[in-house]
């Protein structure tokens, strides 16, 4: 299995080739209620412990919103 | 690759940092396991990391906000949204087109495989937007924030 190229690998301001991927949708509740129970659906967490899981870590970048 | 709350969490080295465009795949209702083909630009607000005490994996959360090319000037308010456009905005930041990221619309996001599967780049990461851009967005949170106390 693939994974990421550390942050040290990657080249910004290269060039991008246009995608295939069409992102004018807008973006929904819907959707956002769809990520949620996704996440929610495959740790087996509750809402509740889901966001305890991802919002009690260490700050490494940016601030809170 | 671990796996942390049942995802494939990609390692805390390669996770993005605040300011940096990725994609995410959203799923549908009918199949959460599988990432869907609805694909948003996020721009990430911050990064956080965590031991699951479990398996003592590390693993990284991050905080996005949503964007979408379709425009947003006739539904809502200037200071609701961030609108990159410029050409040299839109390469550094690696995006195709003009995009509006959505200040009433962020959630907090696993760094997994799942949700944000490698592009042909290797990385779900596509670029950072330009500093006079990440002031903007700054004083879209102040004036979000003042608002929020009237």
């Amino acid at each position: 299995m693939k994974t990421p190229k550390t942050r040290a690998e990657l080249k910004f301001f290269e060039p991008k080739e246009a995608s295939d991927f069409d992102y004018s949708s807008d973006i929904t509740d819907e959707k956002i209620q769809s990520m949620d129970k996704a996440m929610m659906h495959k740790s087996g967490l509750s809402g509740v412990e889901l966001h305890e899981k991802l919002n009690d870590g260490i700050l490494i970048s940016g601030e809170d919103w | 690759m671990p796996t942390v709350l049942g995802h494939k969490c990609y390692p805390v080295n390669s996770a993005p940092q605040a300011y940096d465009i990725i994609w995410a795949n959203f799923p549908y209702n009918e199949h959460p396991y599988t990432p869907g083909p609805d694909r948003h630009p996020c721009l990430v607000l911050n990064t956080k990391v965590f031991k699951d005490n479990n398996t003592g994996n590390d693993y990284a959360s991050l905080q996005v906000m949503y964007g979408t090319s379709k425009s947003q000037k006739d539904r809502l308010k200037p200071w609701e949204y961030l609108h990159i456009h410029n050409y040299n905005a839109l390469n550094q930041s690696g995006l195709f087109c003009e995009t509006y990221f959505l200040v009433g619309r962020t959630q907090r996001l696993l760094w997994c495989e799942e949700y944000m599967p490698l592009t042909e780049h290797g990385t779900p990461i596509l670029g950072k937007i330009p500093m006079d851009y990440i002031l903007q967005l700054k004083k879209l949170k102040e004036i979000r924030d003042a608002m929020a106390n009237l």
